[in-house]
């Protein structure tokens, strides 16, 4: 067999196509990627001896060897007649059978496929063609976060009723009561979950909070709109009136307009969305940035400027009682403020002669009256408890406190009976001691020496006029006797200074002047002191009881005491408590309400209830 | 100064100072203000600190933008880049400073968080370009990478031609290094740069195994030189590959870099409008 193999070649970017015709004899003829075989294609994926071209009964065929493979029309043959037209492909060439020229039995074109035949598939050099643009992931980042932070909330806000922004609302407060207020208190100490409120928020509007809100407004942690009235607008002070509308002033605006606080808002000092317990700014430089130097906020005050508690702060000053005043039939006590001197000890009129040493002797006090069995050994605790609230000393009241051994009983010479006499009421026991003398004399069988005919009479004998008079007179005698003993010396005077009238009363008797007890109750009155957390604390390491011989001294102690354990806020929190709202409240009590108006509502909306409970009272 | 000069030291660390300066300011300022209520920013002091930073973080982002159209200059380039790297490393600070240690589960936090992380994958950045550069050079034996994928392509041609005058388990070789060598492809192939599936690798241990049942003489030295052109080939796939991955390493942060800030710009516009909605 004569085969003529034309090889095609086209010339790169050109239709240009050179056909070079070889002439091969032979029986069979290998074709392969062998360098030795007759029709070589020079390509890897060609088997060394891949096909043999052979002439059989139909014409020229090519013929698979070895398991090679050849394609015809995309799928593998094994054996193809390669008539005129037909295409064979092997690796990367074709094969196509012609029409054989005259010099030649059989003929058949090689050509090789361009780069473009061959599906190259090139891999991404770059991670860009794996990932998706980053413009389009930051796209999805704002969108996300627009969406999911603002638009949601947004929409959630929106869809509620909005506050009308001109009307100043009252709130639902309840009047606080003594068991409201504790219950709060408690809320507050113990830190529990926060109290379920009406409104809520989205879950989304949760991520618009700052911060945790305080204990205190845990209620209202879900309705936004309770103090953010306005958009955009920051807090107004009559949001926080609207509940608090009885906060108090911090001093007397009619002297001191600056105290009004016109230019201030609450949130100035209060922060919410911190935390704790409640918004309230316990640092003590929220005070000292006017009482530092007050006479440059208001020139005309008597306060003494004040610095941090450990140095600054200055000497206490007791407020004392130096006598009593009767000003416009009112007796009001006379009071002054003086320093702590430790080298000038302060003295006060009391009225009472009480000496603490000899209440508090070490070796023990010999009981009096129905006491007097005993030697007693007595403690401050003995008289003094502090008040339910843990704060100030419950008041002395005499009955109380002092009576078990002061009794004020009255027992006359000869007889068992004891009479009580009643505290504080002179003339009531003036009253009683001449009755049980009169009393005496009239039913007879007295058996005094010295006494007249008429009261040593047998008892039920009838009294001429003359004895009834003469026994008055000697009765009354005797009572005036007995009440100067009780009144200067045995019961009163015990205590009390007690002198008797120039003047006699109508009926001829002495009046006794009893000098009442003029006891201070709150020596520091722009303070609060609490008993309750000095607990572990002797009374006498503030209080020089022991050594206290007169009822005058004041038993106060100075500043330098509490200034062992509170150092003062720049020593740190390692040490007692010492800033300014450890001591002092800065709204004050009794300066009327921060906001006259709300105050005003407030007043009329808790009568408004109170009228409400009494209907509902009446018609159950 | 020289051209190797690097960024981050440009012109004797101008913007490392002037970024310590910033910082040192915001400090003073933060640590002396002591408002009622604690630190936060709320604060006068805490408004101010808000509004360096964000002014900041915008600019930084125009930067970025800006930094990929400077056409000439690499002095320019590397001075942007300079003030870009040091200011964007002060907003830890000044952010820090400004939210007053107070972190919550809030859109507020959520653009601090944003922010640091836009601050990460920014240091992970400058790490990539202080240390993959050099790598690269060093990795491509000071030939380009062209230059190494025409030498492939002319292995590959003489891989081929040297097969004629072998046996077919040759060409099985040849065929596995032609189609199996593949260089770049999907994300973790590409930042892996691993070079364990490389047909050329596994093609020089077939052509070893097969040269040693050779007896011929001139095909043994065709085998020989088989082996040879396929571990060359080998080693260059393996280079280009690492290059590629060094190439992914240096590229892979700014798909964290870039919307992570445009959300935390959008995040941030978010903060400021609620923080002044509920004022």
């Amino acid at each position: 067999m004569r085969l003529s193999l034309i090889t095609i070649k086209r010339r790169p970017d050109s239709d240009d196509v050179s056909r070079r015709e070889t002439l091969l004899e032979g029986a069979e003829l290998r074709v392969g990627r062998g360098a030795d075989v007759d029709v070589n294609l020079p390509d890897v994926n060609v088997a060394y001896h891949h096909a043999s071209l052979t002439e059989g009964s139909e014409g020229l065929v090519l013929t698979a060897v070895g398991g090679s493979v050849i394609e015809v029309n995309g799928s593998p043959v094994e054996k193809v007649v390669m008539a005129a037209g037909v295409t064979a492909r092997i690796g990367m060439y074709e094969l196509q059978g012609e029409n054989a020229p005259d010099h030649a039995d059989r003929a058949i074109a090689l050509s090789k496929l361009d780069i473009e035949d061959v599906v190259v598939s090139e891999l991404p050099q770059q991670i860009a063609e794996s990932l998706p643009s980053r413009r389009r992931l930051s796209w999805l980042a704002v969108i996300a976060v627009i969406a999911l932070f603002v638009a949601w909330p947004l929409f959630d806000i929106m869809q509620r009723q909005a506050p009308d922004p001109n009307e100043i609302i009252v709130k639902g407060m309840t009047p606080q009561t003594e068991a409201s207020l504790a219950s709060s208190q408690q809320a507050i100490r113990t830190a529990e979950a926060p109290m379920a409120s009406a409104a809520g928020y989205s879950p989304m509007e949760a991520a618009w909070l700052s911060g945790p809100m305080s204990r205190a407004h845990a209620g209202l942690a879900e309705d936004c709109s309770a103090c953010h009235v306005r958009p955009f607008e920051m807090t107004t002070n009559e949001s926080c009136l609207s509940c608090h509308a009885e906060v108090d002033q911090h001093g007397d605006v009619g002297t001191h307009p600056i105290l009004a606080l016109d230019n201030f808002r609450c949130a100035a000092c209060h922060k919410e969305h911190v935390g704790g317990d409640a918004p309230i700014e316990r640092a003590s430089t929220v005070c000292t940035d006017c009482h530092l130097n007050l006479k440059t906020m208001s020139p005309d005050t008597t306060l003494l400027n004040v610095g941090d508690f450990g140095k600054e702060h200055p000497q206490f000053r007791p407020t004392l009682v130096t006598g009593v005043e009767n000003i416009d039939g009112v007796l009001t006590p006379l009071t002054v403020r003086a320093p702590v001197d430790a080298q000038y000890p302060l003295k006060e009129v009391s009225g009472l002669n009480f000496p603490h040493n000899v209440h508090l002797n070490e070796k023990g006090v010999r009981g009096l009256g129905r006491a007097s069995d005993k030697t007693w050994d007595m403690g401050c605790n003995s008289c003094h408890v502090a008040e339910a609230d843990g704060s100030l000393m419950r008041p002395i009241e005499m009955e109380r406190d002092c009576g078990y051994c002061h009794e004020l009983t009255f027992k006359a010479d000869n007889i068992d009976v004891l009479r009580e006499l009643p505290h504080a009421k002179p003339t009531q026991v003036s009253e009683i001691i001449h009755d049980y003398y009169s009393a005496r004399v009239l039913e007879g069988g007295v058996k005094v020496p010295g006494a007249p005919e008429g009261a040593r009479r047998r008892p039920g004998t009838k009294l001429s006029d003359e004895d009834r008079a003469q026994s008055l007179e000697w009765a009354s005698q005797q009572a005036e006797n007995e009440l100067k003993g009780i009144m200067e010396t045995r019961l009163c005077g015990d205590c009390h200074i007690a002198a008797a009238d120039v003047e006699k009363d109508a009926r001829g008797r002495t009046i006794w002047r009893v000098e009442g007890a003029l006891l201070q109750r709150h020596w520091m009155p722009k303070s609060f002191f609490e008993h309750g957390p000095h607990f572990a604390m002797d009374c006498v390491s503030c209080h020089e009881a022991t050594k206290s011989k007169e009822s005058s001294d004041v038993l106060m102690p100075g500043i330098e005491i509490c200034q062992d354990c509170h150092l003062g806020e720049q020593a740190g929190d390692t040490t007692a408590s010492s800033e300014c709202l450890a001591c002092h409240d800065f709204h004050i009590d009794d300066y009327g309400p921060m906001s006259p108006d709300h105050g005003a509502a407030m007043t009329v909306r808790r009568s408004a209830a109170e009228r409400i409970e009494i209907k509902r009272e009446a018609t159950q | 100064m020289s051209a190797h000069t690097s960024f981050l030291a440009h012109e004797r660390f101008r913007w490392f100072k002037r970024s310590a300066w910033l910082c040192l300011i915001t400090i003073v300022a933060y640590s002396a203000y002591a408002p009622v209520g604690g630190r936060n920013g709320g604060t006068w002091v805490g408004y101010g600190l808000g509004t360096i930073g964000l002014l900041l973080i915008l600019w930084l982002s125009w930067l970025g933008v800006k930094k990929r159209g400077f056409s000439g200059g690499s002095h320019t380039i590397r001075g942007w880049t300079s003030a870009h790297v040091y200011l964007g490393l002060s907003l830890t600070i000044i952010a820090t400073l400004h939210t007053g240690f107070e972190f919550g589960w809030n859109v507020h936090t959520l653009a601090y968080t944003l922010m640091m992380l836009v601050i990460l994958s920014g240091g992970f950045g400058v790490f990539a370009y202080l240390r993959y550069p050099a790598k690269m050079s060093e990795n491509l034996i000071g030939q380009s990478a062209s230059a190494l994928k025409k030498e492939m392509q002319d292995l590959d041609i003489r891989i081929a031609r040297l097969t004629q005058r072998l046996p077919d388990s040759f060409a099985e070789a040849a065929r596995m290094s032609l189609d199996q060598t593949k260089i770049g492809g999907g994300f973790m192939a590409l930042l892996s740069g691993s070079s364990k599936k490389c047909g050329s690798a596994k093609a020089v241990a077939l052509a070893s195994s097969q040269a040693e049942t050779l007896t011929d003489s001139a095909q043994q030295t065709s085998a020989t030189e088989m082996v040879a052109s396929l571990s060359r080939k080998a080693e260059i796939a393996s280079r280009l590959r690492r290059d590629l991955s060094y190439k992914a390493i240096m590229d892979i942060w700014l798909w964290l870099h870039v919307p992570l800030t445009l959300g935390l710009i959008a995040s941030l516009g978010a903060h400021v409008f609620i923080v002044f909605y509920y004022w």
